[in-house]
């Protein structure tokens, strides 16, 4: 039970809605309508990861930021979350604090990154987590408003205000300066892995080293996501050939470094399955089929950065250990999602209480 | 009739925490100074760059210029910029952003 008493400013309004008008009057929103952070729900949040307000979850250098549980907590109510979800929104953010992520990045690139999210094990089922039909879109309200939570405390916590080409009507600093921005944004790129139907293939966390009674997440930075049409590929080589065509085209292969996220609908991942492939093969194959030479993109027209010798081989990444299989989706339908890197690490934290 | 019940709400927002700090030595002229020109490999920056070392070179009698480049959407630790030759530089002009 929190002790401490809460430390942010209070505003007294006479309504919901008005509560609602005046989030947006302050420029505290993302344009959507909140839920008014009362202290009630405030505190049962923060009851629910167990911590006082002023725990601190991180800092952020670069903005001189101190961010405490207490404004995470309050973010938490307003994208719409429940109490219980809020230890998942409290690990990602623990990690994009992480100097290993480098959220500068995607807080403030003209790229338009979005933070992206793998949710594994018992706390996915304990939060009625969706990963099968429409995983990444709407309709499950943990899967949306956590990823929502994260992205109003990137913008009321952490100074990424948006903006661009337009100021800040109330004058304050616009540090995110997408040149278009991205849906992704809004809600992040929320992925919760079924670890049920193709138990051969190992979940991102266990990959990882968590254990399937663990629950942990993984974060990543992401440009967004190109779909890719494999209803015909009939065996996991196919597959894996039709992914590596798509990913070389993407135009983003690197000589080092670099990840990547492949999401693998049941349809896909049951070939794997029947092939008897596990998601190493997988991922060695799509490895191996993008390696290209810097000569050959060349030649295919591909601008080369960074000076990149004619003979240097290049791929999708420069380790096949840097592609991250993920089985999600419903269950007709060969789309096989492939969310671009945004800079920094992909990391995993275990989920706690 | 239903009557709207009044609430208490909470503000979302932080603020940068300050902390005391100090600026860089200044240098009294650029005359014998070595300068470092770091571009983050955007569009046009080598070009400004070095627009702006021949624009020092004739005005102070510059020792040398030390080119580099470098990523700005990264954090660089110190040893990094010596890998660059930033230690060499008496003054350092770098391009930042986009």
């Amino acid at each position: 039970m929190t002790t401490k008493a809460l430390q942010s400013a209070q505003y007294d309004v006479d309504s919901v809605a008005d509560a609602i008008e005046f989030y947006y009057e302050k420029g505290w929103t993302d344009g959507l309508p909140v839920v008014p952070p009362t202290e009630e729900k405030v505190l049962a949040f923060l009851d629910a990861a167990g911590l006082e307000p002023d725990a601190v979850v991180g800092t952020y250098e670069t903005r001189k930021r101190i961010v405490t549980a207490e404004k995470v907590a309050i973010n938490s109510v307003m994208a719409g979350c429940l109490p219980e979800y809020f230890p998942v929104v409290l690990t990602i953010m623990e990690q994009i604090l992480d100097t290993r992520f480098n959220l500068h990045v995607p807080n403030s690139t003209t790229g338009g990154a979005a933070i992206g999210f793998i949710v594994n094990g018992p706390i996915r089922d304990r939060l009625g987590m969706n990963y099968r039909g429409n995983v990444l879109g709407p309709g499950n309200r943990a899967n949306s408003t956590i990823g929502r939570a994260v992205r109003l405390s990137q913008i009321n916590v952490l100074g990424s205000l948006p903006g661009a080409g337009t100021e800040d009507p109330l004058g304050r600093p616009v540090f995110d300066r997408a040149t278009v921005g991205q849906p992704g944004k809004y809600a992040g790129y929320h992925i919760v892995e079924n670890e049920d139907d193709f138990p051969s293939l190992l979940p991102v966390h266990v990959e990882r080293g968590f254990s399937r009674e663990q629950s942990a997440v993984t974060v990543f930075s992401t440009g967004g996501h190109v779909q890719i049409s494999a209803h015909s590929e009939d065996s996991a080589q196919k597959i894996a050939d039709t992914v590596a065509r798509h990913l070389v085209g993407s135009g983003r292969l690197v000589a080092s470094g670099g990840f990547c996220i492949l999401v693998i609908p049941p349809e896909n991942a049951g070939y794997l399955v029947k092939d008897g492939w596990s998601k190493a093969d997988f991922r060695q194959a799509v490895f191996e089929g993008t390696r290209r030479t810097a000569e050959s993109l060349a030649a295919q027209g591909w601008p080369l950065r960074g000076g990149a010798a004619s003979d240097q081989t290049m791929a999708v990444t420069g380790s096949p250990d840097d592609i991250h299989v993920v089985l999600a989706g419903g269950p007709a339908g060969g789309f096989i999602h492939y969310m671009l890197p945004y800079g920094g690490a992909v990391l995993t934290k275990e989920v706690t209480p | 009739m239903v009557v709207a019940e009044r609430l208490r709400v909470l503000d979302p927002t932080s603020e940068p925490v300050i902390e005391a700090g100090s600026r860089a030595a200044r240098v009294d002229t650029l005359d014998g100074k070595v300068l470092g020109i770091f571009n983050n490999g955007k569009l046009n920056a080598p070009q400004l760059l070095e627009m702006v070392g021949e624009v020092l070179s004739e005005r102070y009698n510059l020792k040398g210029i030390v080119r580099g480049t470098y990523s700005s959407s990264q954090r660089h630790a110190w040893s990094e910029w010596q890998e660059k030759g930033a230690s060499e530089c008496d003054i350092v002009i770098l391009t930042h952003g986009d």
